[in-house]
């Protein structure tokens, strides 16, 4: 499985409005497909997590991947 | 005309001085920097009779540039044995200014005696601080107001100053009258205590804006600059809505976030301690989750804490704070967090250096990791001063020594704040070379590893970090020096236009020169009276360095060490010819 996190705004704005799930996985499966699914608009993401590690809309998914869909966000 | 106030506890008096000329554009942490790096022998006792405190508001302090009230207090630090400069927001920057001071020199051996120094239309006096002193910042706040009148802004030192703890902080009044806002890294407070100051009053009634010489250039870059703000996704949403507390999040998924003494990169409770959680709870106990801390301020990124019953707990619960009491001591109770935030404000405690503490003392078995009652507890520990509060109350390498502990974050003396060296490593780079110790806000490298602000560097590659670090660090001290909040950053880094307009703003400001290709060279020029001085007090290249467990000890989930070579840090910190930019 794929284990998808939402944060920040981004549940608000997505149709199902969850904040994390867990998707079956299929071979070529994007990171952007995911975003469609959940309604959101791709700008609304700014930063894709895979594992911890920067990925982009374009990543494909593997069994297994931590995903995490960030708005543009700031702090320090 | 902007001067400066000397003023001298041992005699009581206080006396204005003209800025000289020279220093037309020093202001902030450029002018605190300066007149310690002047007037501070670099050998000195940071908490002895000769050294010296000074504050000073920003170049652009007082006048309408949006978020430009930051206020500098620099001194010797007590904590790293080097020059500080540590800045605060809330309201007594923009107050200084319009009172037309430029710095204020706090210098003299009080002997027993304790005062408050009042500054208004009038003038300055030193008036008898007896009756504030031994009171936390809260008690202090409301005091001075009523004394002074309901609308003064306050700079502060708590029971941690007064005590000479090397953790202890400066506290500056927000709009409300908390003493929420604090200059807070390395041990201002202790110096301020040391002159016997418990307070600086500033009421600036009767006193007009720092006019500029150039209005209509002034106007239009202050435009652009709050038109910025207002069009960027992070000053003017991200920030906003949820606060830099918005980090927990993207800090723990990125690996970086330090729990357990910085022993993983991951923290299973930080969905109970995130940005998230923090904006629910303030939303829903009548808080306020978004607040200015300075007025002027466009992008509110403070909140108002209330605990379940809805009694107001602290004024900005933030990121770091959130870290430091909770991932890394494995503490997921966002309420024992709030009332530790409370309890650091009120007696005037760094909340990133007490975090560091209580890691290393989880560590050495004083307590348990997690117990946030017993970390609650021993707060009373060290209003009182027992033994125990002692050795918790003077940063993270005291508690090292004092426990037996040699897992130690810390750089220059100075605790590491919450990102994990290993996992963001231009951040690293920052810790290691800045003049301030570990500090996160001296060159904010996360910003481009981890935000993607202002571009994009691998935070777990070692290439490219030093120059990132390096620009950064010249930048922030034009910031720093304009009284300007660090976060319009985020906008100024992807927005060429914003970033123009705050060289025009000083320009305009001043009626002299001054563009972009300058903010290098300004910094570079601060930076090297900061290198110059700590070199002074004995500082060599080994002092730029993070601790040899980063080195050596993996760090989870990610399997990594710090691997950027020293002499790649050298260059940065001009020990070997300056690096190519």
């Amino acid at each position: 499985m794929i284990d998808v996190r939402l944060f920040a705004t981004l549940p608000m704005r997505s149709t199902s409005g969850r904040k994390e799930f867990a998707l079956e996985p299929r071979p070529g499966l994007t990171v952007g497909e995911i975003v469609d699914a959940e309604g959101l608009r791709r700008t609304d993401v700014h930063i894709v997590m895979i594992n911890g590690k920067h990925g982009s809309l374009d990543s494909e998914l593997d069994d297994g991947d931590r995903l995490g869909l960030f708005p543009p966000v700031g702090g320090g | 005309m902007r001067r400066i106030l000397r003023v001298d506890v041992a005699a009581g008096t206080t006396a204005f001085e003209d800025l000289p000329a020279e220093w037309t554009l020093r202001g902030g942490r450029s002018l605190t920097s300066t007149i310690v790096s002047n007037e501070v022998d670099a050998a000195v006792d940071p908490l002895g009779p000769d050294n010296k405190i000074v504050f000073a508001p920003g170049l652009l302090s007082g006048t309408t540039a949006p978020n430009s009230g930051r206020l500098s207090v620099g001194t010797k630090s007590p904590l790293t044995g080097g020059i500080k400069e540590a800045n605060s927001g809330g309201q007594a920057a923009m107050r200084l200014a319009r009172l037309g001071v430029a710095a204020i020199i706090v210098e003299g051996d009080p002997g027993d005696k304790k005062w408050v120094l009042h500054l208004s239309k009038d003038g300055a006096r030193l008036d008898d601080g007896a009756p504030y002193w031994g009171t936390g910042n809260y008690e202090c706040a409301a005091a001075l107001r009523a004394a002074y009148g309901e609308k003064v802004a306050t700079i502060q030192v708590g029971p941690a100053g007064e005590m000479g703890y090397k953790n202890s902080s400066v506290a500056v009044t927000d709009p409300e009258g908390n003493p929420a806002r604090h200059a807070g890294r390395g041990g201002t407070g202790a110096v301020m205590g040391a002159r016997g100051l418990k307070a600086i009053v500033a009421d600036d009634a009767g006193t007009e804006r720092p006019e500029a010489v150039d209005k209509e250039r002034f106007a239009v870059a202050r435009k652009t600059l709050v038109d910025g703000l207002k069009s960027h996704p992070v000053t003017s949403q991200g920030l906003t809505n949820y606060g830099t507390a918005i980090l927990v999040n993207i800090i723990n998924e990125a690996g970086g976030l330090p729990t357990h003494n910085f022993t993983s990169g991951r923290f299973d409770g930080a969905e109970a301690i995130s940005g998230e959680t923090v904006h629910q709870n303030c939303e829903d106990r009548g808080g306020k989750r978004e607040h200015a801390c300075m007025t002027g301020c466009v992008i509110h990124c403070s909140n108002v804490y209330n605990d379940k019953d809805g009694n107001y707990v602290s004024s900005g619960v933030e990121y770091e704070t959130i870290w430091a009491l909770g991932a890394n001591c494995d503490n997921a109770d966002i309420e024992s967090i709030a009332q530790m935030d409370r309890l650091c404000d009120d007696l005037g405690l760094d909340t990133i250096e007490m975090g560091d503490t209580f890691g290393v003392a989880m560590e050495g078995g004083v307590l348990p990791w997690g117990d946030a009652a017993r970390m609650i507890e021993l707060f009373e520990d060290i209003r009182q001063g027992t033994e125990l509060g002692r050795k918790l109350a003077n940063g993270c390498v005291h508690a090292g020594a004092e426990f037996g502990v040699t897992r130690v974050p810390a750089v220059k003396g100075q605790g590491i704040p919450a990102y994990d060296p290993r996992a963001v490593k231009g951040i690293g780079v920052t810790y290691a070379t800045s003049t301030m110790g570990a500090d996160h806000t001296s060159g904010y490298a996360v910003a481009t590893n981890i935000l993607k602000v202002g571009g994009d560097v691998d935070p777990l590659a070692s290439e490219g970090q030093c120059p990132l670090s390096n620009g950064l660090q010249q930048a922030t001290v034009l910031f720093d020096s304009a009284g300007l909040c660090v976060f319009l950053a985020f906008a100024a880094l992807d927005q060429p236009d914003s970033l123009a307009a705050i060289p025009e703003l000083i320009s305009a400001q001043y009626g002299v020169p001054f563009g972009l290709d300058q903010i290098g060279p300004y910094g570079e020029t601060l930076l090297s009276i900061e290198r110059d001085f700590n070199r002074r007090a004995g500082f060599t290249e080994k002092d730029d360095r993070l601790p040899a467990f980063f080195s050596t000890e993996r760090l989870p989930p990610h399997d990594v060490i710090w691997d950027i070579p020293d002499s790649e840090l050298d260059q940065v910190c001009g020990w070997s010819p300056v690096l190519e930019m």
